[in-house]
């Protein structure tokens, strides 16, 4: 029987169930090189640009409205020790914070977030708008001699998140050393599947930073102590395998495995089927079979912080769409406004109703064009607005089904969450769903599937909430009621003690004069004292 | 000896056999019970819990009983199930389905249904006169005689009952802001682009 080791050796491919190969759009943007956008306006900058928004996280602003702040510097602390999940964020230019205030952020829900307004300086004429991309010099670090914890702590202070779209702070995954372990070999697994239509940035980027790249992998493996790194990659992407090849032939540790074209092959539980075979339970964590998945645009900002101590201010982001008149990848500061965008590279605005943020599958349609960019906007489609297809009943076809790369029953799904039965669905594993949009792709009535399970899990989560909150309040009451029993038991047994004590002094006067007499002397007496004494 | 003993025919002693194993099988299991009666004794009506887990535990009193628990038990005593404003259409909905009744719609009389709030005590106005703080069902506000009151809006039930007693009319009830926390996804609605 082969070994789970020799498997990864042998560059063995398994496959997931479902996926779905939707018309790809890459050449549009993946043959231009990257540049540099610049603007000197202001930038917005959301204080929170991680996915951890769940908590309710204790953000300190460590900028004043009127401050001067350089390129690079920490708005936001991130060193208290209570905010563990917390990223710090960094100004993306040299200029002075205008002010700090809420406005609508990247959320789906577009609720306003704090955000921190930075005025670029203008003093420098720039020549063009557009320059190629950073030349940066090289710190005195050598990595290999620093601790891990000194590194992971680097990463998180350099404000890296997952940037393959997700935005999970990066810091948390690696905080955990991988288990020395036969039978799961410690693997760094790195994704540059980029699976979804329209988005090269990936691509791009590993075409340009191949060696960036493999040394940013490199320092990831020394912090969480892995025996092998895989690359894996979609076989639609030739320039950047032949560009990671030639950097990587020196490389005992590394290798590549190339994986048939497959959306959505790059979602993390998919992608450790593709290497491994293995399926996670959806309570179970890559950690769990001792792999850690990282993004290659995760990894060149590692090596940007600990190599030369940048901060991540900006990423590679794709604009592409018939749109736009140069589609190519640019490298983009965190906080720039999507209008500004749209302005400086001359995207008629007439046709632009709805601007995509992430791929046409997966993405979230934007109409309010104000909103800044953030650390997870990894590609901006500007289409020309098509004609909204009807949508239909359901016809039971099954499609969905078949596509689903989780094995759900998405359609099952659909008919509950229209009739809101929320206990049958968290049944079928409503929480399972990674919202890929395979089954919305492939329907032929066009049902937005996704936007219906996201309603439910929505729904479920409100339920959820609603239930603990009224079981603390059944105890407060609960509490409270024996409380108030108990301090009237306590003050009847003291009023009956009161009385049997009156009754008793009472009885034992009338059975003993002589002794009320003596009582009565004694108080007199007393009184005289205290007279005397005061006079 | 043994012609004393008169001949008892065969059937006779499977007869008896009969009974007596019954009865011992008889026994054993009035003894079962017994015990399980005893051991296994269920305090108060399950029925009753089931309902109160089922009421929002707003302890309002809009229902006319003075908290969540005595509304279940007058359910269970044949109380409409319609009285309970704070849990609304949906509420009926589960309590109709646990009890196997009609759903109804919400009785007018109790209130009606209004979206989730918080009680906001002015803090410049209060005069400290402790009466909200008898009055709150859950314990949420703090603060003590001639201090300052506060509310603490986490615990907050908003069931109104701190306002009526507060003699300076300092205590506003606020609705819940909608935040990244508590956001509600809207249900997909596509009815208007529906060609028929």
């Amino acid at each position: 029987m082969k070994s789970l080791h020799n498997k990864f050796t042998s560059n063995a491919i398994f496959k997931f169930h479902g996926g779905v190969h939707p018309t790809e759009n890459k050449l549009i943007s993946n043959s231009q090189t990257s540049v540099k956008f610049e603007s000197d306006n202001f930038f917005r900058v959301l204080v929170n640009q991680s996915s951890v928004k769940k908590f309710e996280l204790p953000i300190e602003i460590i900028v004043t409205k009127g401050q001067k702040v350089i390129q690079g510097e920490a708005l936001t602390s991130g060193d208290s020790s209570s905010d563990y999940f917390y990223v710090p964020v960094h100004s993306p230019c040299d200029g002075t914070v205008l002010d700090i205030e809420c406005f609508s952020g990247d959320h789906i829900s577009g609720l306003a977030e704090t955000t921190i307004v930075i005025e670029a300086q203008k003093n420098h004429e720039k020549k063009s708008r557009i320059k190629s991309t950073p030349s940066v010099e090289r710190a005195n670090i050598n990595w290999k001699n620093e601790s891990a914890e000194y590194l992971v702590k680097k990463i998180r202070n350099a404000g890296i998140v997952g940037l393959g779209g997700a935005t999970f702070p990066t810091h948390i995954k690696q905080y955990i050393p991988l288990k020395r372990d036969k039978q799961n070999p410690a693997t760094l697994i790195i994704n540059a599947m980029e699976c979804e239509p329209y988005i090269t940035c990936d691509d791009r980027l590993i075409r340009e930073q191949a060696k960036s790249i493999i040394e940013g992998a490199l320092i990831v493996s020394r912090i969480v102590n892995c025996d092998k790194i895989i690359f894996v990659i979609e076989d639609n992407k030739p320039e950047a395998i032949m560009s990671l090849q030639k950097v990587i032939k020196n490389e005992s540790k590394i290798s590549i495995l190339i994986a048939p074209t497959k959306y959505p092959s790059g979602g993390e539980k998919q992608l450790i089927q593709i290497v491994t075979g293995k399926e996670l339970t959806k309570h179970q964590l890559p950690k769990d079979l001792n792999i850690l998945v990282q993004n290659v645009a995760t990894l060149f900002a590692v090596y940007q912080a600990i190599l030369f101590n940048r901060n991540l201010t900006e990423r590679l982001v794709t604009i592409t769409g018939d749109l736009v008149p140069d589609p190519r990848n640019y490298w983009i500061p965190f906080g720039t406004p999507i209008s500004w965008i749209i302005k400086h590279l001359n995207i008629s605005e007439k046709d632009l109703d709805i601007v995509i943020i992430g791929g046409p599958l997966m993405g979230q349609k934007i109409c309010d064009f104000s909103i800044p960019t953030s650390k997870k906007v990894n590609c901006l489609i500007f289409n020309q607005t098509l004609v909204q297809n009807e949508i239909k009943d359901c016809i039971r076809c099954g499609e969905c089904e078949i596509v689903c790369p989780i094995k759900l029953l998405p359609q099952q799904l659909y008919w509950f969450s229209k009739s809101e039965q929320w206990k049958p669905m968290q049944q079928l594993d409503l929480d399972a769903c990674i919202e890929c949009g395979a089954c919305d792709y492939v329907c032929p009535s066009h049902i937005p599937l996704v936007d219906y399970f996201r309603f439910a899990k929505s729904e479920v989560k409100h339920l959820l909430n609603k239930e603990s909150a009224s079981e603390i309040a059944k105890q407060r009451f609960e509490n409270r009621e024996k409380r108030l029993i108990r301090i009237e038991q306590e003050r009847k047994s003291k009023q009956e003690k009161i009385t049997l004590d009156r009754q008793k002094a009472s009885e034992d006067n009338s059975k003993d004069p002589e002794g009320k007499k003596a009582a009565i002397l004694a108080a007199l007496n007393r009184f005289k004292s205290k007279s005397q004494g005061e006079s | 000896m043994f012609g004393l003993i008169p001949e008892i025919s065969p059937w006779l002693i499977e007869i008896f056999q009969a009974i007596l194993i019954l009865t011992i099988f008889a026994g054993l299991c009035g003894a079962l019970l017994g015990y399980a009666a005893v051991y296994f004794k269920v305090e108060g009506n399950p029925l009753v819990e089931q309902i109160n887990s089922l009421l929002p535990q707003t302890q309002c009193g809009q229902c006319g009983h003075p908290g969540c628990k005595p509304y279940a038990e007058a359910i269970v005593n044949g109380e409409a199930i319609n009285r309970c404003p704070p849990g609304g259409e949906a509420g009926i909905k589960s309590l109709a389905n646990l009890l196997e009744l009609e759903v109804i719609p919400l009785n007018d009389e109790c209130g009606a249904e209004s979206l989730p709030r918080v009680a906001f005590i002015i803090e410049e106005e209060c005069i400290g006169c402790t009466k909200c703080i008898q009055a709150c069902p859950v314990d949420a506000i703090v603060g003590t005689a001639k201090q300052m009151h506060t509310v603490i809006a986490s615990e907050c039930t908003g069931c109104d009952l701190c306002v009526a007693p507060c003699p300076v009319d300092c205590i506003e009830m606020l609705f819940v802001e909608t935040n990244l926390l508590n956001w509600r996804q809207e249900k997909p609605n596509f009815q208007s682009i529906i060609l028929n």
